[in-house]
């Protein structure tokens, strides 16, 4: 933006505020207060417009509402499963041969998905869940016709030491997912995703910001039904990574909620 | 139910442990404390009371040998011995060092590990150890004495068996000194005696030999602890190929269960190589900087620092590293982790004291640490010898 324009624009919006219609902080950039007058002076509509506007912005401060972020190195617990290392945590990485597997990247795919659970007991009592985004750095190369489309899913179960593509937890207790992979719809995970994100191109990289607010807002009112989420690919031969803030990325969950 | 069976799970919110520092009353007794300028590992043979220190290339010895009494304490009214490795003619223009050795648990035995520094080579490209092809590479394979065995007897080092070969890499010491040489990491030997193999650090993926990559695998030992030679040669027993790892493999050896093997690698990596189903594993602890790793005595469990101010926690089930590991902050960690078994700690040596983590009774790090102030500085000499109960800590004294 043209620091001229930004400055003059904000002094107009201060200006507005106060009546005073002329730019104060660049005289030399134009808009005089005959100017200002007269796009003011188009009438009272875009006054109240603009009130409106502002008000609708601000109520949130004025109202207490506080916002705070999250990354990966905050999660209670994170996984990467995979179909082909069906008991590992850590199967983010499958190298040609097939005989690696790494953590460097995180798999999201039909055959293998990424598991985390966020804290939420930063979030005090009595509060309402106003937004809640997933923020989440991508790398995706697919041949697909149709592109990447990544899904994010409530778990519906809880899961633990041991969690691997056939079972969600070992320790203390072996339990298996209902379907491998955490597939089960409406048993491991909820009966529709949370939201699908469609990734702009058939390859590159992202950072896709995922409304997940009404998740959130469950698990605040239901906090023993926080499980976190399941990231995945549901169209065949479609993938991609996620990169993990160890490889000097970061995952970002970005919570606003405001008293009731 | 579930809810209940995942409450000490649900207890670790976030992955990063918070630090608390509690002060030392002094120097705990089970602390042993030797001066040994520029050294850079020790070990202890148990069977035969010594303690074995590894020095820094340049100085005149590359073994010193302390007699410990039956408690484990020092021999100071005997003057240490030292050792020196003889270098073929064709290598005399490098600096020769010992950057691992490990005793055999029942033996008087030394397995030590011998190399060059990467600093007298021009790095092959896009790597920072030597190029593994070419004249020179060819004269390091063929003259220069990378395994020896030695036997202890009378407090010197007879040498039993030598080895070279081109199956294993070379200018592993030094890697990383840009950072300073004090937290260059060292590659280490992994005895596993019970089984008879000597897992061996820095082995070549001989299919890849021109792009650094690295394998698995392990020497075969006789019930006498010496190597086992296949027509007439001492080669790997068994290897594993890696195509995603290469450069520097092999700081730090962890024997996990179920025939599971853990090594500590270049790029904060740790190599784990699950052998009985011929896969291998790599966990990206950090981005570029080599990790060094041990394992805990009872519980499995892998303790790993990288990039010299992350000390991680990565915990097996049924064999497998599970969930994200977890990991704590503080400068200067030095020399490797090393779990102290009954006691509940991890010693660290650090630029200016040794400091000790405490562990709960899962092994898992509480946060809480104790600085010890030795003499001397950049302790990255530690070694902890269950049987004595003691840790011995070899110093630089110069600062």
């Amino acid at each position: 933006m043209n620091p001229e324009f930004h400055n003059c624009y904000r002094s107009w919006l201060i200006g507005a505020w106060l009546g005073d219609r002329a730019c104060r902080i660049s005289p030399e950039c134009g808009v005089s207060g005959n100017a200002v007058g007269r796009v003011t002076s188009r009438g009272v509509k875009f006054r109240i417009v603009y009130y409106l506007v502002a008000s609708i912005l601000l109520l949130p401060i004025a109202a207490g509402a506080r916002t705070f972020e999250m990354t990966d190195l905050d999660t209670v617990m994170m996984a990467a499963i995979h179909e082909d290392f069906p008991l590992s945590s850590w199967a983010g990485w499958k190298s040609p041969t097939g005989l690696e597997y790494g953590t460097g990247e995180y798999t999201a795919g039909t055959h293998a998905a990424t598991l985390l659970q966020f804290p939420l007991d930063r979030i005090p009592e009595g509060q309402q869940i106003v937004n809640a985004e997933l923020m989440i750095p991508v790398h995706y190369d697919n041949q697909h016709v149709g592109g990447v489309r990544l899904y994010v899913w409530r778990l519906l179960v809880g899961w633990g030491k041991g969690v691997s593509h056939r079972y969600r937890q070992v320790v203390p207790e072996k339990l298996p997912w209902s379907v491998p992979g955490a597939r089960g719809v409406g048993v491991d995970r909820a009966l529709t995703p949370t939201r699908q994100v469609k990734l702009p191109r058939r390859y590159g990289s992202t950072k896709p910001r995922v409304d997940v607010t009404a998740d959130v807002k469950y698990w605040y009112e239901n906090r023993e039904k926080n499980y976190g989420w399941l990231i995945t690919t549901e169209d065949q031969n479609t993938w991609a990574y996620l990169l993990p803030s160890l490889s000097g990325y970061r995952w970002e969950l970005r919570i606003t909620y405001e008293p009731k | 139910m579930h809810f209940i069976c995942l409450l000490p799970v649900l207890a670790q919110q976030g992955r990063i442990i918070e630090t608390r520092e509690t002060e030392s009353a002094g120097i705990p007794d089970y602390i042993e404390q030797v001066s040994a300028p520029g050294a850079i590992w020790c070990t202890v043979s148990e069977c035969t009371n010594l303690l074995i220190v590894g020095h820094e290339p340049g100085m005149d010895r590359h073994l010193t040998i302390f007699k410990l009494d039956a408690a484990g304490h020092v021999v100071t009214t005997v003057p240490p011995a030292t050792v020196v490795l003889p270098l073929d003619p064709a290598l005399a223009q490098y600096d020769n060092v010992v950057v691992a050795g490990v005793c055999h648990p029942d033996l008087p035995l030394l397995y030590v590990l011998q190399d060059l520094p990467n600093r007298q080579f021009v790095p092959q490209a896009g790597h920072q150890m030597p190029s593994l092809t070419g004249p020179i590479a060819n004269s390091v394979f063929e003259h220069l004495d990378r395994l020896l065995v030695y036997s202890f007897r009378d407090g010197k080092l007879e040498k039993l068996q030598s080895v070279r070969g081109d199956w294993i890499k070379y200018g592993s010491y030094g890697k990383g000194a840009g950072y300073g040489a004090a937290y260059a990491k060292l590659v280490r030997l992994g005895l596993d005696a019970a089984n008879g193999r000597l897992h061996m650090p820095l082995l070549i993926n001989t299919m890849k030999r021109e792009k650094h990559l690295s394998a698995h695998g392990f020497l075969a030992l006789d019930d006498a602890g010496l190597l086992i030679a296949k027509d007439g040669e001492i080669v790997p027993a068994e290897t594993m190929n890696l195509v995603g790892v290469g450069g520097q493999s092999g700081i730090g050896c962890v024997f996990l269960p179920l025939d599971r093997v853990a090594w500590g690698g270049d790029g904060g990596q740790v190599l784990i190589w699950h052998r009985p189903d011929g896969q291998a594993q790599i966990l990206y602890l950090g981005q570029s900087h080599a990790c060094v790793i041990s394992g805990h005595p009872t519980m499995p469990i892998v303790y790993a620092i990288s990039t010299s101010y992350r000390l991680f926690l990565v915990e097996f089930v049924e064999g497998h590293p599970t969930l994200q590991p977890r990991y704590l902050e503080l400068g200067n960690l030095l020399s490797p982790p090393v779990p102290m078994a009954g006691r509940n700690l991890l010693a660290v040596g650090r630029y200016d004291n040794v400091t000790l983590f405490n562990l709960d009774a899962e092994g898992e790090m509480t946060g809480e640490f104790t600085p010890i102030r030795l003499k001397g500085t950049r302790f990255r000499a530690v070694h902890y010898s269950p049987r004595f109960d003691r840790l011995y800590v070899a110093a630089r004294l110069e600062p």
